[in-house]
Order: structure tokens, then sequence, then C-alpha cells
């Protein structure tokens, strides 16, 4: 038995302990890609190669030029993190049962909850990152240069809204037997959808809707307008809504996440698979 | 124990290689059986190439339509077969060593690549739904004008394509175990095989130096020999060197797979250790 | 065709100065190379016919020889031959007469029924087709599945699936049988269950070879049995030769509530004193003492036990499971 007072009183300072350096360590247990063997292949190679076989697409079916699908599909892999990376850092905890002990400790649930966030955003940003600065490398991509500072904005907008996103998966998978079906069709449909690959009028116009209410959508295509040599005047909008989107996103994952952490202490489901 | 004399009568007599067929049947229908069944290759061989198939058709009819929906839905079709082989047969011996069926496998009297060779080429085979989906989705969704002008050379094509990437898969299956993620090295390797074999972007896009790549790659030949079958032109030529590669893999199939269980045995990584 | 099954005269199973050493590496940055020996010059006999039992705790190295013995490891060195056969050299042919039946949740296709996995192997066991059936059917009744077949794996219990791994093993109906740690994680009825079929086997004549930590498994089963401990051979014999060993002590249980590390140090240094060994049961602390035969040691040990709540204190024969703690724990 311990004399020390081991428990910090200053709630505000654990706050951002657990936010910063608890999410940093759930992050490395539960990312499965972390290994250097595993993360260039599926972070970095894979990626890569869906730049090149997209703009390829659109050389084929005449569709779009090199930077429509390069900006297109550098923003979209900042999902492999944002919705595979999120969707592990929370679904996983129920497959190692660790959930049960976590929200057992008295931690600030926000804190939690978005601090796992913040990797999986630095590494959407890596990401895309590395698949902008190669496809200029070896593609004929050629933003005028005063348009990369607005062009990272756009880029910080879109993926922090991807990890929204992936938040209200993964809080699902905090619930739900297959968060894992759910969150591959949830990026593949993304593809589709997004205006990613596929011009947004060539769609249906009920999908044009959902593709609307989706992240990535609006951001891609500031991200297009800014390339192709618009101010940022014009490109404006589209950053407001996908900011706007991407904070609906999470709002959502939090009230879920608070919800299902309410029914999971009624029903007993964290550690049922 | 038996009331069969001794254990030799239970033995089929004569030499074992009579045997391999049979074995290789067998193990080719279970595994169909077993994949059949399991939510993970659903996704992979239906959900995942229906979108790329939408994608790229989609993107057809927004462009200069020079190729027909068909040149795409085909091509999607292969590209989910390609999917399949390079997860589920690159995966194959990593997936059975994570069950703990190597050493049972191993412990048999036939040969590791007589068994191995069944349970590829029963995964292959699962890739014949993407095909079928592609097609019927392609038809139902973009009405696209599915009409074969020489089935039965598309059936034969089919069968030696599957064939022949059976016997790719168990080459990868036995290079993959030696890597120390399996599934990181199939996420890599489906975009730059579906693009550099010319599934959905004719080889005449891509510079030259790649061909060297695609022609030692069976699905080149496969979707050369489905397309000429479906479209017009002289499937032949195609589905011969479908076979010849065929050949080729069996020979590097041989060496890879003595070598996995020479090393296995040294090093004991027959379990998951 | 194989060469000759074993004459008369010739064992089983044959290990010579069996040597087995791990080469791994360890650390992320800094990889150092570390090799161990899990398997230090094992030399054992099994004549035809004979259950004989490994037994040793966990990380001796019974997994490690067995699985040499079954051709799955190759030795680092010394001679290995089952029937008569070089594992190293023959291994498909040794694999036609040998059965290999592990214990554990893995080694089975859960998503296919028993009779399919069972089918499967007739198949890669190269069974003649037209026998298969009447094959399939005996084993699954020889191990108490009959009726169950259709049913998939991934339904079966512990035990059920331990079961199943057997009959798979008997498949090819082969003499000589090799079990590693049958029984580990089944409930003890099922557990009873296959130690049954194991005795049965023994008694229709298969040579079988068992590796088990439980003590009483080996000693109500087999006829001989070896004790192995860090990578050797401690010990070996009958269950009867082995208590002989210990039959030359007395045996001192103490149960008591928190016993301090420095008591437990000056009862060992008690000159009649050979082991004393420590088990928490619950809160209780079950104290073994075994000390020379015929030592008086009750008096002393109280005195030292002094402050300590002692439950209970009683001297007693030895068993096997007290020769087994002395060899290991040597």
């Amino acid at each position: 038995m311990s004399a020390l007072p081991l428990q910090r009183t200053r709630r505000t300072g654990n706050f951002w302990r657990v936010f910063f350096v608890g999410g940093l360590i759930s992050y490395r247990a539960l990312f499965y890609w972390i290994t250097p063997w595993q993360y260039i292949p599926t972070m970095l190679a894979a990626p890569l190669f869906q730049i090149l076989f997209f703009v390829y697409l659109g050389r084929a079916t005449g569709v779009g030029s090199t930077t429509f699908f390069v900006v297109g599909n550098s923003i979209q892999i900042c999902s492999m993190s944002g919705i595979y990376g999120m969707t592990m850092a929370l679904a996983n905890e129920r497959q190692f049962q660790t959930l049960s002990p976590i929200l057992a400790t008295p931690a600030n649930r926000m804190a939690l909850f978005l601090g796992r966030g913040l990797p999986v955003l630095v590494s959407g940003l890596q990401t895309t990152a590395f698949g902008f600065l190669v496809s200029a490398l070896i593609l004929d991509f050629r933003p005028a240069p005063g348009v990369l500072p607005e062009l990272a904005l756009t880029v910080l907008v879109s993926t922090a809204s991807c990890t929204g996103f992936g938040m209200a998966l993964g809080s699902f998978g905090l619930r739900a037997r297959d968060v894992w079906l759910v969150a591959n069709i949830a990026y593949f449909a993304m593809l589709l959808l997004c205006g990613v690959e596929v011009p947004l009028h060539q769609l249906p116009g009920v999908l044009q809707v959902v593709a609307h209410a989706l992240p990535l959508t609006h951001g891609i295509a500031a991200g297009r307008l800014l390339a192709s040599g618009h101010h940022l005047a014009a490109a404006w909008p589209d950053i407001w809504e996908e900011l706007a989107i991407g904070v609906a996103w999470a709002v959502l994952a939090f009230l879920l996440f608070i919800y299902f952490e309410r029914e999971g202490r009624r029903t007993g489901s964290f550690d049922r698979l | 124990m038996s009331a069969l004399p001794s254990n030799r009568a239970l033995y089929r007599s004569g030499p074992a290689a009579l045997s391999w067929p049979r074995q290789v049947g067998a193990g080719w229908w279970y595994q169909l059986k077993m994949q059949a069944q399991s939510g993970f290759v659903v996704l992979v061989s239906l959900i995942q190439p229906l979108i790329f198939a939408s994608i790229a058709m989609a993107d057809q009819q927004a462009g200069n339509r020079t190729l027909p929906l068909l040149y795409y839905a085909l091509g999607a079709g292969i590209m989910g077969i390609w999917s399949t082989v390079v997860f589920g047969c690159g995966g194959a011996l990593s997936w059975q060593r994570h069950q703990g069926m190597l050493e049972p496998l191993v412990m048999v009297p036939a040969p590791l690549i007589v068994v191995l060779l069944g349970i590829t080429l029963g995964t292959a085979s699962v890739g014949l739904y993407s095909m079928g989906a592609t097609l019927l989705w392609g038809w139902l969704i973009f009405g696209a004008h599915i009409h074969l002008v020489d089935p039965l050379a598309f059936g034969l094509a089919a069968v030696v394509m599957i064939v022949a990437l059976g016997l790719l898969g168990l080459v990868l299956g036995s290079s993959f175990v030696l890597y120390r993620n399996a599934n990181s090295l199939s996420n890599a390797l489906e975009y730059p095989v579906w693009l550099v074999c010319g599934l959905v972007v004719p080889l005449s896009l891509l510079p030259g130096w790649t061909h060297y790549l695609a022609y030692i790659l069976a699905p080149t030949w496969g979707i050369k020999a489905m397309r000429t079958a479906a479209l017009g032109g002289d499937p032949w030529p195609a589905i011969l060197w479908c076979a010849v590669s065929s050949v080729a893999y069996l020979g590097l199939g041989v060496i890879l797979v003595s070598n996995v269980e020479r090393l296995a045995r040294r090093h004991a990584t027959l379990t998951f250790q | 065709m194989p060469p000759a099954a074993a004459q008369s005269g010739e064992p089983a199973i044959e290990a010579i100065d069996l040597r087995r050493t791990y080469r791994t590496t360890t650390g992320t940055v800094r990889r150092r190379r570390l090799e161990i020996e899990a398997v230090r010059g094992i030399s054992l006999r099994v004549e035809p016919g004979e259950l004989f039992g490994l037994l040793g705790p966990n990380g001796a190295g019974k997994t490690t020889t067995i699985r040499v013995l079954c051709t799955l490891l190759l030795p680092t060195s010394g001679q290995v031959r089952v029937l008569g056969m070089d594992v190293v050299e023959h291994p498909r042919d040794v694999r036609r007469q040998i059965g290999y039946v592990f214990g554990g949740d893995r080694g089975l296709y859960d998503r296919l029924s028993a009779l399919d996995n069972l089918r499967y192997f007739a198949d890669l066991y190269a069974l003649e087709p037209s026998l298969q059936r009447r094959r399939i059917n005996e084993v699954l009744d020889l191990v108490g599945l009959q009726g169950r077949g259709s049913e998939r794996v991934e339904g079966f219990s512990r035990g059920m699936r331990q079961r199943l791994h057997l009959a798979r093993g008997l498949l090819h109906d082969p003499p000589v049988l090799f079990f590693d740690e049958p029984t580990i994680g089944v409930d003890p009825v099922g557990a009873r269950e296959v130690r049954q079929v194991v005795a049965e086997l023994a008694r229709a004549g298969k040579t079988i070879l068992l590796t088990t930590h439980y003590m009483f498994e080996a000693d109500s089963l087999c006829g001989r049995i070896a004790v192995i401990s860090k990578g050797k051979i401690v010990a070996e014999g009958t269950p009867q030769q082995l208590k002989a060993g210990v039959t030359a002590r007395t045996i001192v249980e103490i149960e008591a509530y928190g016993v301090p590390e420095h008591t437990v140090a000056r009862i060992r240094e008690l000159p009649e004193v050979e082991a004393v060994t420590a088990e928490i049961h619950e809160q209780v602390q079950l104290l073994t003492v075994q000390a020379r035969e015929g030592s008086q040691l009750t008096g002393r040990l109280l005195q030292l036990l002094e402050g300590v709540r002692v439950e209970r204190i009683a001297a007693r024969e030895p068993t096997l499971e007290d020769a087994y703690v002395a060899l290991v724990t040597a």
C-alpha cells in the first residue's frame, strides 16, 4: 500500500496528458500497420499506385486531366488512415478486450476519444503529402507555387474532416460486430461517390446528395480549383463546407461514443464480440 | 483397432503420384467451400470489383467512349479475380499457419506442393464470382451490351486463366509467407498489377518497359484472351501464352515450396510463434 | 516401398543425443542474435507397443522433442529414427506410419464439418477411396463423435475438437502415435474420455509417445516415463521406479497464511530438508517440505513458523508429483 497521493488532483492537466500521450500510446498499441514492413507497402506504396492507376484510367477514358486525378486521389488516400486507422483505434479495443479497463478509469471521455484522432490525422497528412510529392516528381502535376499554402490548408481541413467521419464509423465498432465490413464499404463507396474518380455531375441525383454529406467531396473540389489556378476566394465556400461536415461527423461520433458507453454499461456489451 | 488387417491395406496401391489429381481436387473443393462462406471474401470478390466497375464505366460514359462498356466490365471482373488471388492465395500459407493447419498439412504423405496447389486453385476459382458480378452489374446498371463473339473460347480462356492464376497464387503464397506480413504485400500488389496488365488501361498508353512485366503476368494474357473472345479478334495466341505461363509458374512453385518446407523444418516456422 | 518396419528387437522410436538449437533475433534497433538450446542431448528408446510419457514443465523442450520425432523439425544434431527410418532422410515414409495429435483450439477447419475435415485428410493420406467412408465412421466411433460428423467444427467444444484431432490422427491407422499435451485446456470429463481412448489404443498394440505436464496423467497412463527439464532428461523409468527415488523421503505439508520469504529460506537451510516448494491456493500458502526419511521436523518447523497463522501441518507419503518436483527443481 502506498501513502503517496497517487492520483492527480488537477483534472485539466490530466486532460491534455490523456489527449496527447494517451492518444499516441493507444495508436501504437492498436494500429495494425505500424512497423515499416507494413507501413510502407500499405500506407505509401499502395496509395501511390492508386494515383497512377486512376491517372491512366483517366487518360484511357478521356475524362478529366492529370491534375483532376492527382488532387482527387492524393486527398482521398488520407482515408487509409482516417477510416481504417480510426476504426482500428476504437474498434480494436474491443477485440483486445481492453475497452472495459479503459472505461473504468475516470479519464475525461473527450480527451480519450479525440486524443485518438490526433495521430490518425497526422498519419493521414503524411500519406497525402507523400502522394502529392511523388505525383509532382513522376507525373506532370505542376500546381502554381503560390498555391501551396492554400492547398495545404485544404488538405488539413479535408484530412480532419475524414478523421471525424472515421470516428463515427469507429464508434460503431464499439457496439457492432462487423465494423470492418462497414469500414471497407465506406472506403470504396467514397472512392466512387466523392468525386475522386468520377466527376460529380456524372452520378445520379440521389448519389450526389449522399456525396455532399460525405467528407472529402468539398475538399477535393476546393483542391482542384486551387491546383488549376483559381484564387482562394473561389475555393473558400468548399473549404468551409468541408470543415462543417467534418465537425458534424465528429460531434455525431462523440455522441455515439457516449451513448454506446452508457448502453454498454447497461447491457454488458463491451467485451462481448 | 480396425477391422481392416493392416495399415498398408488402407492406402491406395500404386505409385503416390496417382493420388495427386484427387488430392489437388479435394483441396480445390474444400477450399472453395470454405471461401464461399467468408464475409471478407465476399467483400473482396464482389463489392470491391463492383465499385471499380462502376467507376470505370461511369468514366467511360463521361469521356470519349472509344472503348465499349464491356471492355471495362471484363477488366473490372479480372481486377476482382486478381484481388482474390493476391489476398487469398498470397495469404494462403500465412492463413493456414494462423489456423494451426500447417503442421497437419505437412504431416500427410502427399507432397506439400500438391496440398497447396489445391488450396490456391480453389481460392482463384472464387474469383469467378467477380467476373459474373461485374458483367451482370454492367448489363443491369449501365446497360452494357453483353454479347460474346466466341463463347466457347471465352469459357476456355476463363478456365485457363483461373488455372494460371492458381499457379501464380502458389508462387505468391510461398513467397509471401517468408515476409513478415503477407497482408501488407498483398495490399501493395493490387493496383500495380491492375495497371501494368492492361486490365482497364490499354497497354499502348503505358511506358514500353512495363510491357516486359506485363508479359510474365497471367492476367495480361487472361484479359487479352477474354476480351478478344468477347469483342472480336483472335483469342488463341493469348490462351496459349496463358497456358505457357502456367507451366513457368508451376516450375517456380516447385522450387519455392520445397524451399518453404526446408526453411520451416529448419527454423520452426510452421507454427504461429 | 519404405524400408522394412521395425524388426523384432528394434525400437519403434529412437533418439540418440538429440539436440535442437533455435536462433532468434531480439530488439528492434540493435538486433542481437540469440541461440537458445531447447533440447540439449536427449536419448530415448520406445519399444513397439509401449505407452511412453515425456513429462516436464512448460518450456522444458517436450514440444520441440516431439516435433523432431514427427519430422516437423530438423534436429541440430543427433540421430532420430522411427520404425527404423531416419526422420531427416525419409520424412515422407515416416509420415505414412505415424499420427500426430496436438492440443489446443487450432488445427482444424472451423468452417467445415467434422466429416469434411476427415474426408479432406483421408484424401491427403491417399486412403483407398472405396474404404474411406468406412474408415471415417470407424474413427468417429472410436473417439465418441458418432452422429456429430455433419456439424461444423466452429461449434465444437475444446474436448470435442481434441477428439476430432485424435480421429484425424488415426485415419490411416498408424502403428505409432504422438500426442502433444492432448488434454490441455480440456474440461475434466472430456480429458478423461481422451485418456480412455489413449489407453485403449495402447491396449490394441499401438506405440504411443505422449507429452504432458500433468503428473497424474503420466502416472495413470504410461508404462514408462522420462522426466525432461531444461532440455535434458533428468530421470527415466516406470512410475514406480520414479516414486522410489523419493520414497526415501518424508513429506510435510503446511497450510499457512503469509509465510515470509526469509522463513522459507530458514526452512530450506534445515539439515534434513531436501527441498521446499511454496504454492499459493487462493489466500492460503501451501508449503511442501521434502526431508530425509525419518526426520522429525514438525516441532522445529512450528518454531520457525511462530507468528505465522498455521492452518494445518501434516506428514505424508511421497507421490509421483513430489518426485517430479524434486527432479525438475534440482
